[in-house]
């Protein structure tokens, strides 16, 4: 089982990341495998509301590529 | 987070809210994730926050508001899942904090096992045609 933590916070190792290492502490001691994902410092723009990613069925629309 | 059983929503509080580029994702993530048939329905979920004063509460209630509407099961602490530091590291210090995030780690690890053991006993419920209204049409 796995657990991905995002990390929407601008700094790579600041509270918020120590609040997950905290969290993911347990899950790994409960034999859990535990992943966190920096997102808060990659250029992500505003969701643009053009539903190409539900026409598409495209998942790549997450960070935001193509649209 | 289309492959992990779990997905924890993790953010500092920037002016009482979601730090910005986090709330871009989210938006775009959750849109994809409800587009391509739930993704993430069904999977444990948790958010946390990270803050130095005040607009925690707020920040933690936006990140749920993302879990709670892909019907994913939402795990819990004995406190609203919110950290108190400043300066990097300084969350360490937070006693009450560290115990929320640990008592969060265990009882997620507890959901997840709990949905792994039972998922060949316990039959899901069948996913439903969504209904979509502005209230009036």
């Amino acid at each position: 089982m796995k657990v991905v933590a995002i990390n929407g916070s601008p700094k790579k190792e600041g509270n918020t990341y120590h609040a997950l290492r905290m969290v993911g502490a347990q899950l790994e001691e409960n034999g859990i495998d535990f992943e966190i994902i920096h997102i808060g410092n990659k250029a992500v723009r505003g969701c643009l509301a053009c539903n190409n990613c539900g026409k598409n069925k495209d998942e790549i629309a997450m960070i935001g590529i193509k649209y | 987070m289309k492959n992990a059983d779990g997905i924890i929503l993790a953010s500092p509080v920037y002016y009482a809210g979601i730090a910005g580029t986090m709330k871009c994702f989210l938006d775009r993530a959750f849109y994809v994730a409800g587009s391509n048939g739930g993704l993430f329905r069904h999977k444990v979920g948790a958010a946390v926050v990270a803050v130095r004063r005040t607009g925690g509460s707020v920040t933690f209630d936006s990140l749920n508001h993302y879990l709670t509407h892909s019907e994913m099961i939402l795990a819990t602490s004995n406190y609203w899942n919110i950290i108190h530091g400043r300066t990097p590291g300084e969350a360490e210090q937070d006693l009450e904090g560290a115990q929320i995030m640990s008592v969060l780690g265990n009882t997620m690890a507890w959901l997840l096992k709990m949905r792994e053991q039972t998922k060949d006993t316990l039959l899901a419920p069948v996913a439903v045609k969504k209904v979509m209204t502005s209230f009036i049409r």
